[in-house]
């Protein structure tokens, strides 16, 4: 039953489809890739599982794959469906980090990582100790105590993720999805992401992260979810699903795997299709 | 590598050694407690004193003794010993107007602060997003050509319609950004305020010209206790309500798919709560024409002391913009007294300097 199960999600947009009937399933309690080139509706997936997107009606005639015409859209998560639950309930299982997070107003560090505790506190009493304490432990396994009381605005952006990391902590999900985390990040701080991610799911929470960078998908997930014009192209543990020829198919590119001189983890090399 | 390790992963237990002073630091009693008696004091006290300023000299134990007597409670309150006529003065005119003045500059520094939040907008006010115009068309429209519809709803009704042609020309120019939104905000009042000027072309004369006009500068002379009443009375049954959801507006600091994934019914909550403020901003300008700028300084200079949290943010933000509206309506009536002056005209003028300094303290993200 540890499994992360993802069942006839679509998503449409107008005419486009973009994403088609995805069904996987990952076993819970590690980091899992979601990897894909642009455009191949990671980002319409992750919103589909946390449930702030609802799953759409594929157009009639449009054809499903190995004829699963009409299956009910479901996530579940060790057993127990999400996309049934209430939103306040769903919010205390799954928590997402976007892609992009910008507040317009003036926010302590604090204050951010507390709203994780939103969907725990009753909409009329103050917040109570129990948030502090959940909201002072979130800040301190993502290694932003010391910021606590500066201005998101004036932090890094490594610094600002850690933070958005920390407020999706405290909403003491079970399932933790995030939206292209190492964006925009330098080196050190995409490894130092990935490490995080790492840690948390060695305390059981399950981690589906949306990766750009397939080597580090290679180097720090468990399983991967390749993600190809909306369709989920092949699911599976890393060094099995990550091979040349499913590369090439999927990116367009010549690909070659080895093993990292280090860790002995695959280590992806890329080359142009037209180059021999 | 392990920014994990000196913490313990129970959320219950104390944090490693960057949580040690944090309890010590939560102990300290939080001062914004004690903002909110202190500023309804400053309310009670500005609204018994500015009763008493104006052309008729009167005393604060004078007005508190009509109060007593009008309220039946004889001589508790102190005994006015006044005239009928200077009785008169406190009761029908100075006392419904301050009252008056108090609940629409609450009502309106609330809509203003919870438009700014749900349109992650700093720049957001009833008057600017084309709400306070329309009200006013409506109100005239009713008022001139005389249709049978109670003013307040005519006016709610102008609000919501121009809120909604505001947001939905703003989102079909793209994505919705702070300025997109104030310059549709721009075309829809004045498209508004150029059919009021119509209307008021066609069919007003003499009196009531100068009616309509102080309907559109903003103006509360004409407040009595029917004002008071639909001022009160939206600010309690509107706005008391929306003062709740301070936690929901919090959500929405990185927007709405943040806000949906932390639990919140985005689609419903922003109807509701924008609604709310159209229903809350329909009702003011129907008691005292498009008084501007109320709803943008008073959130901004709140949010600068207190930070965007909106438990604090709404409720200090409706008792200063009460204070504030009850002082700048004084200076309106006895600034240049006998004449007046709309209070609409100082309250601009007041408030175009800080939308100025908001749009620079936001510069580069509009």
């Amino acid at each position: 039953m540890s499994v992360l199960s993802v069942r006839g999600l679509s998503r449409v947009e107008g005419r486009a489809v973009l994403v088609h009937d995805a069904c996987f399933e990952v076993p819970t309690g590690g980091v899992v890739a979601l990897v894909g080139p642009n455009g191949a509706g990671k980002s319409s997936l992750l919103r589909l599982v946390a449930g702030t997107a609802s799953s759409d009606r594929l157009p009639a005639g449009s054809p499903t794959d190995g004829g699963r015409d009409g299956v009910r859209p479901a996530v579940t998560l060790d057993g127990v469906e999400l996309l049934g639950m209430r939103r306040r309930e769903r919010a205390r299982v799954v928590a997402t980090v976007e892609q992009e997070a910008r507040a317009e107003f003036h926010l302590t560090v604090r204050q951010v990582v507390a709203l994780g505790r939103i969907p725990h506190e009753s909409p009329w009493a103050v917040a109570g100790a129990d948030d502090a304490g959940v909201v002072d432990a979130a800040m301190s396994r993502t290694g932003v105590t010391d910021l606590a009381d500066r201005s998101l605005a004036t932090l890094s952006g490594g610094e600002q993720q850690r933070v958005q990391l920390a407020r999706a902590l405290a909403q003491q999900p079970r399932l933790l999805l995030l939206d292209e985390p190492t964006n925009h990040l330098d080196v050190r701080a995409q490894l130092d992401t990935l490490g995080l991610l790492r840690e948390v799911a060695a305390t059981g929470i399950t981690v589906v992260a949306a990766l750009h960078d397939l080597n580090l998908a290679a180097a720090h997930c468990d399983h991967v979810v390749v993600l190809a014009g909306g369709r989920v192209r092949a699911v599976g543990a890393v060094d099995e699903v990550l091979v040349p020829k499913l590369i090439e198919e999927t990116y367009g590119v010549v690909a070659d795997v080895v093993a990292h001189p280090r860790t002995g983890r695959p280590l992806i090399a890329f080359s142009s299709a037209n180059l021999d | 590598m392990s920014l994990l390790q000196r913490s313990t992963l129970d959320p219950t237990r104390t944090p490693g050694p960057g949580g040690g002073a944090v309890p010590a630091r939560r102990r300290r009693p939080d001062p914004w407690v004690l903002w909110l008696p202190a500023l309804l004091v400053v309310l009670l006290a500005s609204m018994s004193w500015t009763v008493t300023l104006g052309a008729a000299d009167l005393s604060v134990r004078e007005v508190w003794g009509v109060i007593g007597e009008r309220l039946g409670l004889g001589g508790v309150l102190g005994d006015s010993g006044l005239t009928v006529l200077r009785e008169g003065i406190v009761w029908e005119l100075r006392l419904p107007r301050v009252l008056t003045a108090a609940a629409v500059g609450g009502g309106l520094a609330l809509s203003g602060a919870v438009m700014q939040a749900l349109t992650r907008n700093p720049l957001a006010d009833p008057f600017l997003l084309g709400l306070s115009s329309g009200a006013s068309t409506g109100a005239v429209l009713v008022l001139l050509l005389g249709l049978s519809v109670v003013l307040p709803v005519a006016a709610f009704a102008g609000a919501l319609a121009a809120l909604a042609a505001t947001l939905l020309l703003a989102r079909s120019l793209g994505e919705i950004t702070p300025s997109r939104t104030v310059l549709a905000g721009l075309a829809v009042s004045s498209f508004a305020g150029a059919v009021t000027s119509m209307l008021v072309f066609w069919h007003a004369d003499g009196d009531s010209f100068r009616e309509v006009l102080n309907w559109m500068l903003g103006s509360l002379a004409g407040a009595d206790w029917a004002a008071v009443a639909i001022a009160w009375g939206a600010l309690l049954l509107v706005g008391l309500p929306v003062l709740l959801q301070g936690r929901v507006l919090d959500a929405f600091a990185f927007g709405d798919s943040a806000a949906a994934g932390l639990g919140v019914d985005v689609g419903r909550t922003r109807w509701l709560l924008l609604g709310g403020t159209a229903l809350l901003t329909g009702a003011m300008v129907s008691v005292s024409g498009a008084i501007g700028f109320v709803g943008l300084v008073l959130p901004n200079a709140v949010r600068l002391v207190v930070g965007s949290r909106h438990r604090r943010l709404l409720p200090l933000s409706v008792l200063t913009g009460a204070i504030f509206m009850v002082w700048v309506d004084t200076v309106a009536r006895t600034l240049f007294e006998p004449r007046e002056v709309p209070v609409g005209i100082i309250t601009v003028l007041v408030g175009a300097p800080v939308f100025v300094l908001v749009l620079l303290r936001h510069r580069g993200r509009a």
